[in-house]
């Protein structure tokens, strides 16, 4: 007292409670731990040590509920503290300091409180379990035993609204239940069954993860940096002090944003680290990815280290030498941004249809191999980087992406060669060309998807405001045919992507191998974990558990009419899917007299033959005008008989094997009918004498219009012609209409009003007019009648993967 | 004729009244030359006095739903439809062209306007982006720019005044207009249809008189930020400098010198008709109008001889003659340079195959003094000739041949004008091909004036600047503001 009473005003001393409430150490603490809804500080004149002297000052603050010891007092036991000993001080000075005697009423007094103190009493309510939590958080550190090590937990919370107890459980002796690890953090129990949510561990040896890892393992805990590495990062945490000049002390849990970055910041800290770490260069979106200062570090260590994402994904491929080059192919499934076996190593074979021998074998999804894929991509568009990166950057990874198959062009058109038949040119050309191009064209849309602002009647006297977004749909389901595996895939996929979904793409069993090698680029390319992922496998399993899965929320299908309506069946049933169908065709291409007859004899073989005639909108049907019938016949069979047959790896073969052996055997019966109904066959019809499931290109005349052939879509190279009267346009029209497909069909004629009649009149959803099969990115392509509905390709695709919210204010 | 002696007085409006002028500008009929109408010359102050109103109209007008002023046009045309025969009448009278087609196409088509702007004001849409990484909204909307100045041209009154009325008035603006002094007759008579429209005063202000005197005190007018004009590229000059200081924002819609190219597998059964009509409608003042014919040489005897014999099928009547196909032209002094051009044509070696100087014109007495003048077709013309380069806004036509595609295109294409074109073939491939190439803001193919109210109208080269159109001209009496909200 001697010490105390020696200033002339005497000394007055600062308590972080509201006195006589957490009399002695720990204040803070206990002020938490008994769930007080007020909190403060007092400024007392001191006494012997009991924190019992008068009162001078005292200020209240409230409590909130998830409140720490570290929360508390940065928001305002240390700020409002030292005003108030400030005031304290003056009132002092102007002599009108007051000494309230303290009351002993209310009056606590709590011991000091240290880790071995700080250990967690499960038989109380979630509610004090929580302020035991946050009363030692981050000092002692409440804990328990569990999994055989003393586990300290953090930032707890009680707000677990919309929270599920789902996931692995993780017994703790003493508790009433076991807690949960969930995506949000560790969920615990009370001894009144309420839960409480912890989302920091501190393990034995002391490294701090997020409660939510803690049954990931090593890949998720924290680096130790090497002194050199500290060092950096120390260069880097004055960075950030320098770019942050807001933020007093820069720590792990200081988020770069929530301290006043922008986006102009991001830029500066990427060319600040060029410069503190010889030269790395981190893209914008590494920032996005990693905004707590210690997450940044860890980023940084890694790449500084060449860990990056790639290298740790390990690809078992299987090689081949062929073509001039070595291809390498992975052949299992992709979740979630791994290659891994299906359930069970199921395998099969896929075939080369060349020569019938086996390329390699395939993992071959199951059920639950779909569900671990939806799970991944749902998880990827909810809580990965997908959905919080800008449009604009997600264009930037498609672009990558293009540019990626770009590079790798030549191997993937082996691959095409080799799983589907494609013959390279062409598909150097059109099955990979026109992939990369599609996704070029839809990595330009990503930043250019918008609504409108719609003016609607006013709500008088107030005034309304209607606004629409075009959002992505969540998960999407993609199932894709084997007639131009790549192609299709990229059509349907980089509209979905460019939409900002995640996709499952189901490849067709007998064609995987260029959709797992698009994988394999969609993990160089950066785009996250999860968002595609590709299962090869049949329709039966995989097809229909995505169709029937409650979390996939919408089916791009392209394949046969048959397996369209049984997919839109399921879609409906489950939880009433978005779907959009491309569809079987019969499409008419009509050729009148009065046409540029070496251009339609030209285009006439490629409508048909184009990729051995597996080609959706081939032309099903040609209507040849009287007049020049026999001379088209005459000419079209010459320039089939000029075809080359071959390895589709050859560069001067036009036609090569059909895509499987049950598609070659299906074509064999189709000419066999088209014979027995009466149909003339001029050329082709039969198996090509040679090993691999090679078809001849053939052609029938004569063909009338109750005939199978010509109803029925051979989908191989088989040319159907029938003929018309001359002039005889209306005729000719209802018998091209007469179908209940409406995918395709075209017309050769010079005439412009005959041209615009007829393209007006063709119930179809693409009219040719002296041209056929000219496809392009920016042209909606899609089917009426039962060839389907939804496009691919053009803005329109892009609707097909978006829904709309109407958004109304009143102000 | 019971015609009476008294002269039609107008008067402008403005502030929902009709107010007197101290000083007026005689008005002729074109088919006698005699003064029949007075028409305010009107100056600063009345411009002035439409500024105060149309400002103090603005705020009440531009606050209503597009619902309530859709209302307000769908109203002005019924009137306007139901008075149909009275305008087309005065219309005739006032601009010398047929009681045809007054009655068929510059009336009904003014009342089509009207609609044309109240149904697509209601489906106007802004736009809205999200940002969703640093958690913003953008919107876009739309409000009028304030009172918009319209100055619209003596050939088609009535139709091209509506034409600019009704999208400024539909976007929520408030207007003044002046019509030609030659023409004020029909915008005189559409005041008097406003109050009963429910048009609140204000809202529309016509002040007629010169473009000295009117359009340059409202083209410099500080408070008047969007002008748009109908008329000549000289006026159009003019505009643009006295405007300037101001940067307002202007619509030009100017000349033409617009070619008809004709292939030899044109139908010609269509073909003829309809280049005599783009030629001569409206007694050939119509910007629009054919004034450049192109034939392929394998038809061109043939197309000629076809072409004549139907201009002097082309009757030239007094304009409430319903037999007429073309009335008289709009002045004396507009008479006079329209013959010159034939003069020089003439001068230079070139031939007059029909019309002017070759055929004679057969009119009753009392319209001797009237402005009439025969449809004319000059050929053996050159592409230099002031007949091929300059704008002649009257019934005389060029027809020249040519040999390919390629040639034709550049032929076409090498005067300062890009309004109007018209392609005759059949050939599918062909019309595409050329409507690309062309330079023209407008290409029909196989056909002429069919329009299209929803897509853009417009010239390019000297024939213009900007566009007008449901989206265009709701675009130009807008102003775009794009709202971006944190969250």
């Amino acid at each position: 007292m001697e010490v105390i009473n020696a200033p002339r005003h005497g000394s007055i001393i600062y308590h972080p409670s509201l006195l006589p409430r957490h009399r002695g150490a720990s204040a803070i603490n206990w002020t938490l731990i008994h769930g007080d809804k007020k909190g403060g500080f007092t400024i007392f004149w001191a006494d012997d040590g009991l924190d019992t002297g008068d009162l001078l000052l005292q200020k209240e603050c409230e409590v909130l509920p998830d409140d720490t010891v570290s929360t508390l007092y940065n928001r305002f036991l240390f700020p409002e503290g030292v005003k108030g000993m400030v005031q304290a001080v003056r009132l002092i000075a102007q002599g009108k300091a007051p000494r309230h005697p303290q009351p002993e009423e209310g009056a606590t007094y709590e011991g000091i409180q240290k880790k071995e103190t700080a250990k967690i009493n499960w038989a109380q309510s979630a509610e004090d379990i929580h302020n035991w939590i946050r009363g030692n958080d981050k000092v002692p550190g409440a804990w328990t035993e569990a999994c055989g090590q003393k586990l300290t937990f953090f930032n707890s919370t009680l707000n677990t609204a919309g929270l599920m107890p789902e996931g692995d459980a993780l017994p703790i002796p003493e508790a009433h239940r076991p807690g949960v690890v969930t995506k949000a953090g560790l969920i615990l129990f009370g001894n009144d069954d309420r839960m409480l949510l912890v989302k920091n561990i501190q393990l034995e040896d002391g490294k701090m993860i997020p409660a939510a890892n803690f049954f990931r393992g090593a890949d998720s805990s924290a680096l130790e940096l090497t002194e050199a590495e500290q060092a950096t990062a120390e260069a880097v945490r004055s960075a950030w002090k320098r770019i942050l000049p807001n933020v007093p002390e820069v720590e792990d849990a200081t988020d770069f944003f929530k301290s006043g970055a922008a986006s102009v910041d991001v830029v500066r800290l990427v060319e600040e680290v060029k410069e503190l770490c010889g030269g790395l260069e981190l893209e914008n979106e590494d920032i996005y990815m990693a905004t707590a200062f210690g997450d940044f570090i860890q980023l940084l260590v890694r790449r500084l280290r060449g860990e990056d994402g790639e290298s740790e994904c390990v690809i078992d491929h299987v090689e081949k030498s062929v073509n001039k080059m070595t291809v390498q192919m992975p052949h299992q499934l992709f979740i979630g941004g791994a290659f891994v076996d299906a359930e069970g190593a199921k395998t099969y074979d896929t075939i080369n249809p060349t020569d019938g021998s086996v390329i390699c074998q395939v993992s071959l999804a199951q059920v639950s191999d779909v569900d671990k894929a939806v799970a991944a991509a749902k998880d990827a568009f909810e809580n990965g980087q997908w959905g919080k990166i800008s449009a604009r950057d997600r264009g930037r990874l498609l672009y990558r992406l293009a540019d990626l198959m770009e590079q790798h062009q030549e191997e993937l058109a082996t691959i095409e060669a080799l799983d589907a038949g494609a013959v390279y040119t062409l598909a150097l050309k059109t099955h990979v060309g026109m992939s990369i191009q599609t996704f070029r064209y839809f990595a330009g849309w990503c930043d250019k998807i918008q609504g409108s602002t719609i003016p609607i009647n006013q709500a008088r006297p107030n005034r309304n405001l209607t606004l629409t977004r075009k959002e992505p749909i969540g998960v999407c389901g993609i199932v894709i045919p084997w007639n131009y595996p790549l192609m299709m895939l990229a059509w349907k996929t980089a509209a979905c992507l460019a939409a900002g979904n995640t996709v499952v793409i189901k490849p067709a069993q007998v064609t995987p191998l260029t959709a797992l090698k698009f994988a394999e680029l969609t993990l160089k390319a950066g785009i996250p974990k999860g968002v595609v992922n590709i299962l090869p496998g049949s329709g039966s399993l995989v097809g229909q558990r995505l169709s029937d899965h409650p979390d996939v929320r919408k089916i791009g299908f392209t394949g046969s009419t048959e397996v369209g309506k049984h997919i839109m069946k399921s879609c409906a049933l489950s939880n009433v899917k978005k779907v959009s169908l491309e569809l079987g065709g019969k499409s008419p291409l009509l050729i009148f007299a009065d046409c540029d007859l070496n251009k339609a004899v030209q285009m006439g073989v490629s409508s048909v033959f184009f990729n051995k005639g597996e080609n959706c909108i081939a032309a099903g049907r040609l209507f040849v005008e009287d007049s020049i019938h026999d001379q088209f016949v005459q000419r079209v069979v010459e320039e089939v008989r000029k075809m080359k047959i071959g390895n589709p790896l050859d560069r001067d073969t036009n036609h090569g094997p059909q895509n499987h052996q049950a598609h070659l055997r299906k074509l064999l019966e189709y000419c066999q009918r088209g014979v027995t109904e009466g149909a003339t066959l001029v050329c082709g019809g039969k198996q090509v004498p040679r090993p691999g499931f090679f078809f001849e290109p053939t052609v029938f005349t004569d063909v009338e219009d109750h005939m199978f052939i010509a109803k029925e879509e051979s989908f191989g190279p088989v040319m159907i012609i029938s003929r018309f009267a001359n002039g005889d346009i209306d005729g000719v029209l209802s018998r091209a209409n007469a179908t209940e497909f409406g995918l395709a069909s075209g017309v050769f004629t010079r005439d412009l009003s005959k041209a615009l009649y007829i393209s007006d009149k063709l119930d179809a959803g693409t009219v040719f007019v002296n041209t056929y099969n000219k496809t392009d990115v920016a042209a909606p392509f899609g089917g009426f009648k039962q060839s389907g509905f939804g496009k691919d390709l053009g803005e329109a695709a892009l609707n097909e993967y978006l829904r709309i919210k109407t958004v109304t204010f009143e102000y | 004729m019971a015609e009476t002696k008294a002269l039609l007085l107008l008067e402008n409006f403005i502030d929902g009244k009709f107010l007197p002028c101290n000083s007026y500008i005689d008005s002729y009929d074109p088919s006698t030359g005699e003064v029949y109408c007075r028409v305010p010359n009107s100056g600063k102050d009345e411009v002035e006095a439409a500024v105060v109103a149309a400002r103090a109209a603005f705020p009440a007008w531009s606050s209503r739903s597009p619902q309530e002023r859709s209302q307000v046009l769908y109203q002005l045309a019924d009137l306007l439809e139901q008075s149909l025969d009275v305008f087309a009448e005065a219309e005739s009278k006032d601009q010398g062209k047929t009681i045809t087609l007054a009655r068929t196409m510059d009336i009904p088509r003014s009342v089509q306007n009207f609609r044309f702007f109240a149904s697509s004001i209601l489906h106007q849409t802004a736009e809205c982006t999200q940002m969703e990484h640093q958690g913003c909204m953008h919107y876009t909307v739309r409000d009028p720019v304030g009172i918009a100045g319209l100055i619209s041209p003596w050939n088609l009154p009535l139709y091209l005044l509506t034409w600019k009325i009704a999208p400024a008035i539909a976007a929520g603006n408030t207007v003044i207009a002046k019509p030609s002094e030659l023409t004020s007759v029909t915008a005189w008579m559409m005041c008097k249809l406003l109050e009963k429209a429910g048009v609140p005063p204000g809202v529309v202000n016509i002040v007629f008189g010169t473009g000295p005197r009117v359009g340059e005190a409202l083209v410099s007018h500080p408070e008047v930020p969007v002008i748009s004009f109908t008329g000549s590229q000289p006026t159009a000059e003019r505009i643009t400098q006295l405007s300037a200081p101001y940067c307002k924002k202007l619509s030009l819609e100017l000349g033409g010198k617009n070619p008809a190219i004709i292939f030899e597998d044109a139908n010609l059964e269509e073909c003829i008709p309809t280049t005599i009509r783009s030629s001569f409608a409206n007694q050939g003042e119509i910007c629009l109008c054919t004034s450049r014919i192109f034939v392929q040489k394998s038809i061109y005897n043939d197309f000629l001889k076809r072409f004549v014999e139907a201009a002097r099928m082309w009757k030239v009547g007094i304009p409430s003659d319903p037999s007429a196909s073309m009335g008289a032209l709009i002045s004396k002094a507009h008479l006079e340079k329209v013959r010159n051009y034939v003069k020089r044509a003439c001068a230079e070696g070139a031939q007059v195959l029909c019309g002017e100087g070759v055929d004679k014109l057969i009119l009753p007495p009392r319209n001797q003094t009237g402005y009439f003048m025969l449809p004319t077709v000059i050929t053996d013309i050159k592409d230099e000739s002031c007949c091929m380069k300059e704008e002649i806004f009257g019934p005389v036509t060029c027809i020249v041949p040519f040999d390919n595609e390629e040639e034709v295109i550049q032929r076409a294409n090498n005067v300062k004008y890009g309004l109007a074109a018209t392609v005759w073939s059949s050939n599918v491939g062909r019309v595409h091909r050329v409507a690309k190439k062309l330079q023209s803001g407008l290409v029909w193919t196989n056909c002429w004036l069919i329009r299209e109210l929803n897509l853009p109208f417009g010239g390019m080269k000297s024939s213009g600047v900007g566009r007008e159109g449901a989206k265009e001209s709701y675009e130009f009496f807008t102003e775009v503001k794009t709202i971006t909200i944190k969250h």
